[in-house]
């Protein structure tokens, strides 16, 4: 997998209107690393300030959105969630379209806030009266929440006049502007949520075996709220980045789990690296393809080779 | 930490209150349980008997009260520290992620070794003799999700065999199984008995009780009714708690065997 990664890593940066050969790419990463590069010189600040920024954005935000996957699908004991399941990813394309609409920016910051604000809603209608967080009343309450923000996406569109394209296509999700800046909060997002992740391996195992987590040991108040929140966060740290990115967080786990089964020890570190090699790849052909968005790449690859996998696990 | 003061008093009740609502399920139950003891508890539908094993094995909601495994005060002690001491098996066993028998079985040792320990060959061979006493050997690498109900009922027992607690407490542990692999359920629990564990029984079946228990609590609308060994038990005990007659026949070897009338 890691070497999967590292040849996409070269496809990626070796993609694009400006012909760059391996030779070049290696050269100008050598300068980089050494801190000799010129950043007047057109190549290196493709391959520098353009291409690996992208391509690194695009590989954090794949990892955070399937390690989030992995880790919500473990949590509601339901194979069909994912990141956006509990509304956050609608959190934030509201925040994002209400900065958008309302000219305020910056838009990365409202989206984050929406899907956190969101996810702050959801928590508590999700809770029982014991404290603990149950996985029917969550996915419940993200489904309503999700509804009701969903209206106001729309109303925002109509409302929005000549910005609405710019509403819909960051809806879409997109690498295109993607800054250093953002490969550090991508970064942030996907070590967390791995970091959560591979800290609670085993809770997650007895959560998601159906067991009573408690009689195993598993403080399941603390445990569950954990999860939850490190997976959310790192979910609203991607979208707020990229936009609205479909399918990875649901295809990806649930493809590794036919692989490697359901051990989480081995399911969060192959969910990381297999989703930052799915969008990587996503996005490398989102690129050859003129700038399509590559949300519309992830849910048209995605979508059937979900279906797929859905007739063959009859 | 608050230790109670007798060491053969593996695990004790002291004065549970629990309330859903104005409704109040549990009413001031207290009880001890010592070693090499197996006890019962019956009652009728809604008497609040699985309400009772999940606040013993405190898991479940306890508004008052508190409950000692070996000496610690379940409150004051960490989920894992307390499931090194009771091991519990729930009534239903529903299976919802692919996990292989022995994976699932060994989740039974993730309270010894804890959330970076590895797991040794020594818990792979824990895992494997607690299979092995519950009929399942060779099942290490079927996948749980499609076992019989039968089946996943020794699985969840053999979880509970692998965390090697002194006491252990079960929800109608053989509901699902057929009179054979009922006998060697209770059959194993009785060896664990003779190795000094505490053992407490959700039960639905008098005659299990009768047969299998040394004590049985019988509880009537969230009350601990009466405690009673099985030879003491009458058919005024019975019709007081369950509301309907009943017979008892004595059976040739000393034990006796009960049935409803109507």
């Amino acid at each position: 997998m890691t070497a999967g990664l590292l040849i996409g890593v070269i496809l990626a940066l070796s993609t694009g209107e400006a012909e760059i050969g391996l030779l070049g790419i290696l050269s100008y990463l050598l300068d980089w690393v050494t801190g000799s590069g010129n950043n007047a010189e057109a190549g290196y600040t493709v391959i520098i300030q353009i291409r690996f920024p992208r391509a690194m954005t695009a590989m954090l935000v794949g990892a955070s959105l399937a390690t989030s996957g992995v880790l919500y699908q473990g949590l509601l004991l339901n194979p069909l969630a994912e990141p956006y399941t509990l509304g956050v990813a609608t959190g934030a394309a509201f925040g994002a379209s209400m900065a958008i609409s309302f000219s305020l920016r910056p838009v990365a910051f409202f989206a984050f806030a929406g899907g956190m604000g969101t996810l702050a809603v959801v928590m508590v209608l999700g809770m029982e009266r014991s404290g603990i967080l149950g996985q029917t009343r969550l996915v419940l309450a993200g489904v309503v929440v999700s509804s009701i923000l969903g209206a106001g996406v729309t109303l925002l569109k109509v409302l929005a006049g000549n910005r609405m394209t710019a509403i819909v296509f960051w809806l879409l999700g997109s690498f295109s502007v993607s800054t250093w800046s953002d490969v550090a909060w991508a970064a942030v997002s996907a070590f967390c949520v791995l970091g959560i992740g591979l800290i609670s391996h085993r809770d997650l195992d007895v959560i998601s075996s159906g067991a009573s987590p408690g009689s195993l040991g598993v403080d399941e108040r603390r445990s569950r709220a954990l999860l939850l929140a490190g997976s959310s966060l790192a979910t609203s740290l991607a979208v707020s980045i990229s936009g609205v990115i479909g399918f990875v967080g649901l295809v990806v786990p649930h493809f590794l789990r036919l692989v490697f089964g359901p051990s989480h020890a081995k399911l969060v570190p192959m969910a990381f690296l297999g989703g930052g090699f799915l969008l990587l790849l996503a996005d490398t052909a989102a690129r050859s393809m003129g700038e399509m968005p590559v949300g519309v790449i992830t849910a048209l690859v995605g979508g059937p080779v979900f279906c797929l996998l859905l007739w063959k696990g009859r | 930490m608050t230790m109670v003061k007798r060491e053969e008093e593996m695990l004790v009740v002291s004065d549970l209150h629990v309330s859903f609502g104005e409704r109040k399920v549990l009413d001031g139950i207290s009880f001890e349980i010592r070693k090499n003891e197996i006890c019962g508890l019956l009652g009728p539908n809604g008497s609040g008997k699985s309400t009772l094993l999940g606040a013993v094995a405190g898991v479940g909601k306890k508004d008052k009260g508190e409950v000692f495994a070996e000496g610690l005060a379940l409150s004051a002690t960490s989920r894992r520290a307390v499931a090194r001491r009771v091991a519990v098996v729930p009534q239903q066993t529903v299976f919802t992620m692919p996990f292989t028998v022995l994976e699932t079985v060994l989740m039974g040792r993730f309270p010894a070794v804890g959330r970076f320990g590895k797991i040794s060959a020594d818990d792979i061979e824990t895992a494997r003799r607690a299979l092995k006493m519950v009929d399942l050997e060779g099942f290490d690498d079927r996948l749980v999700t499609e076992l019989s109900g039968g089946e996943s009922q020794r699985v969840a027992i053999a979880r509970a065999l692998a965390q090697e607690t002194n006491i252990l407490l079960l929800d109608e542990p053989a509901s699902a199984l057929d009179p054979r692999h009922a006998l060697s359920v209770y059959g194993l629990l009785r060896e664990k008995r003779r190795e000094g564990s505490a053992i407490l029984i959700a039960l639905h079946d008098i005659n299990s009780a009768l047969q299998w228990c040394d004590r049985i609590f019988f509880l009537k609308n969230g009350r601990l009714f009466d405690v009673r060994k099985p030879e003491q038990v009458d058919t005024l005990l019975l019709a007081a708690i369950f509301d309907v007659s009943w017979t008892i026949y004595p059976l040739p070897d000393g034990g006796s065997v009960a049935f409803p009338r109507a």
